[in-house]
């Protein structure tokens, strides 16, 4: 069992004192930040990534810091989710059915702790597949070439265009505006400057952090100042938080089920946290039969949803790390904060850095045992923060918007950028355009362009080396199949189908 | 409102086009790849073409009109993003992000006076935290003397 005995070694790296504070720190901060109506996973990690760069971490350290963020900042979702009725990403649409409807009667923290029982089950179950998949996984992707990997790359878009939004064609643009912000600045073969206008500041390219926060984060700022009246939610009572043994022994199943649901969806490139919950709610009604009432607050419908996007968080850590390929918003972005912290994401990562893969799968499971452990009781914190009016959170999201900016270069310019992608946000999100294929655009666009050129410079401009092997023939296949397959089925279906933004 | 359903797919075509003339003009005096620095922003500009294109066809329902006095509030609030950009350096951090963030509080409905307090408490706090505890740059403008 060499996995178990690397994993174990993983624990001795997680285990640190160190480690372990930041886990913590990590698990802390994502909940708060996370838990901000309408910010979500995806802004908390691109607001505290800077951060993180700047104290200088050694990577695996950064790593588990990251994890922490990344688990907390979902937990912290929940939070608003169920108390406020506002899911910061789709994944938590599906809880917010049940869980704002126990709220309503007054057993807001019975979901609670539901949730953060069922997160911690499915964070854990996941994790075991992680440790035995993901080897398997980066053996067999060691033969990727080139041509193979822009294939995979190709699929990942067109398996995120068709779960964004409810237009296919309103993804691919936004896509292709992402592949563009990629290339804004010096190319790195050639070092001629594009899309640059003569600005300086544009030569080292558009920094993910900047278009992040400012597309999310500051286009949030500017929707909620959209509307004329702000509902303030006065009382927020959620009873105790706790759970009866009977609710939870009830549960098992249904956590059990979806959690590995959950994950078998987050391996998936594109699919990710949203279609997860959605898959693990649907089958959850089918099990339970006329006599549940989903929808009206039942607690299933909390441990489903909730299970599942925890186990689908750690899926998708598996193309993320083995691969190089993320498969939705936030992970685009901590695939970002790999690349900053020096470490390339792929096959070679688990053999390269063994101490980052397996002390950060140890991590991932200590920080869900934090979450458990300390959030549960630390809720009513929690809920003090989100009684805070309105004119004091928002303002608050945008000043940490700023310092997050500012820190990644001390540049004026970026702070401006930002503003101005807030806008574009503003605009994309008033008319139906997704935001994850920009983000993902743009991180994926230079290791696209990279393979691409490289593809061609060995087949010397021959644009058949493009589908020279069964693989990247297949993974064309599947690209088209994943991007077509479900527009057309929708438009037979659903007419106004669709899932609303991903994570 | 007819105008308004083409509105989104004109301007992404109108911007594949412009992407697309602006990538001719990236040469190279002697190649370093087959494909050069311009081919990859055209794959960028056809991906904009098509979704453009298809958007077009398949017509995009304008936004719904923006309520009463949100565009005052948005451009103010951009106004004053922009300001705090450009006054972060000259003032300092904790004198421009109370300022800063006293104008967006009152923009969202608070009261002036609570609004400045509350912006003071929570600059001192980032500032501590992060020029304090995590080393982090951030400008100290006139307030280091």
């Amino acid at each position: 069992m060499e996995a178990l005995r690397l994993l174990g070694e993983g624990f001795g790296v997680a285990l640190q004192p160190l480690n372990l504070a930041l886990a913590f720190a990590g698990v802390f901060t994502g909940t708060v930040v996370g838990m901000l109506p309408g910010i979500g996973p995806i802004n908390a990690i691109a607001m505290l990534i800077p951060l993180i760069f700047a104290v200088g971490l050694p990577p695996e350290t950064a790593l588990i810091l990251l994890a922490g963020i990344y688990y907390g900042s979902q937990y912290g979702n929940s939070i608003s989710t169920i108390l406020l009725n506002v899911p910061g990403t789709a994944a938590a649409v599906v809880t917010a059915l049940d869980g704002y409807a126990l709220t309503r009667q007054g057993r807001g923290g019975e979901a609670l702790a539901m949730s953060a029982v069922a997160s911690f089950v499915g964070g854990t179950l996941s994790i075991v597949g992680l440790v035995f998949l993901a080897p398997v996984l980066a053996g067999w992707a060691i033969r990727f070439g080139p041509a193979e990997y822009f294939a995979l790359m190709i699929f990942a878009f067109s398996a995120l265009s068709s779960v964004a939004g409810n237009s296919v064609p309103k993804a691919l643009a936004a896509t292709g505006f992402g592949l563009l912000l990629a290339t804004v600045g010096m190319d790195p073969n050639s070092a001629v400057p594009r899309y640059t206008f003569g600005q300086l500041k544009l030569f080292d390219g558009m920094d993910f952090v900047v278009v992040t926060i400012g597309l999310f984060a500051v286009s949030e700022v500017f929707l909620v100042l959209q509307a004329s009246r702000w509902g303030q939610d006065a009382s927020l009572a959620y009873g105790r938080v706790t759970l009866a043994l009977a609710d939870l022994r009830a549960n098992v199943g249904t956590m059990l089920r979806g959690s590995v649901s959950g994950f078998l969806v987050g391996v998936l490139p594109g699919a990710g946290g949203t279609i997860a919950s959605f898959v693990a709610y649907g089958l959850e009604e089918k099990v339970a039969g006329d006599d549940a009432r989903f929808g009206e607050g039942e607690l299933r419908g909390v441990a489903a949803p909730e299970a599942a996007n925890n186990a689908a968080t750690t899926g998708a850590m598996i193309p993320l790390l083995t691969l190089g390929i993320p498969g939705s918003g936030t992970t685009a972005v901590l695939l970002g904060a790999l690349l900053g912290l020096g470490l390339t994401p792929g096959p070679l990562l688990i053999e390269r850095n063994p101490e980052v893969f397996w002390g950060m799968a140890a991590s991932m499971y200590v920080g869900n045992a934090f979450l458990l452990l300390l959030n549960l009781p630390l809720v009513g914190l929690f809920v003090r923060v989100l009684r805070l009016p309105r004119w004091v959170l928002m303002p608050g999201v945008a000043a940490l918007s700023f310092v997050a900016v500012y820190a990644v270069n001390q540049s004026a310019f970026d702070l401006v950028l930002m503003t101005a992608f807030g806008i574009l946000g503003f605009v994309m999100r008033r008319s139906g355009f997704p935001l994850a294929p920009v983000i993902l655009g743009l991180v994926l666009g230079p290791l696209m362009e990279k393979n691409l050129r490289r593809a061609l410079a060995l087949s010397a401009g021959d644009w058949s080396v493009m589908f020279s092997s069964g693989l990247a023939v297949s993974l064309w296949v599947l690209a088209a199949v994943s991007l077509l397959g479900p527009w057309i089925w929708r438009r037979r279906r659903l007419p106004d189908g669709g899932v609303g933004e991903v994570d | 409102m007819r105008g308004g359903r083409h509105l989104a797919g004109l301007a992404i075509l109108a911007l594949a086009a412009a992407v697309a003339l602006e990538a001719r003009t990236f040469v190279v005096s002697f190649p370093t790849d087959p494909l050069g620095p311009g081919a990859f922003p055209l794959v960028a500009a056809a991906l904009l073409a098509l979704g453009g294109g298809a958007v077009l066809l398949e017509g995009s329902a304008a936004p719904d009109p923006l309520p009463p006095g949100a565009l005052r509030r948005i451009v103010l609030a951009t106004g004053s993003f922009v300001a705090y950009a450009l006054l972060l350096a000259p003032l300092g951090f904790v004198t421009a992000t109370t300022l800063e963030f006293a104008a967006v509080a009152v923009l969202f409905g608070g009261r002036p006076l609570p609004a400045l307090g509350a912006g003071l408490g929570f600059a001192l706090a980032l500032f501590f935290l992060f020029v304090h505890g995590l080393g982090l740059p951030l400008p100290l403008g006139f307030l280091a003397g």
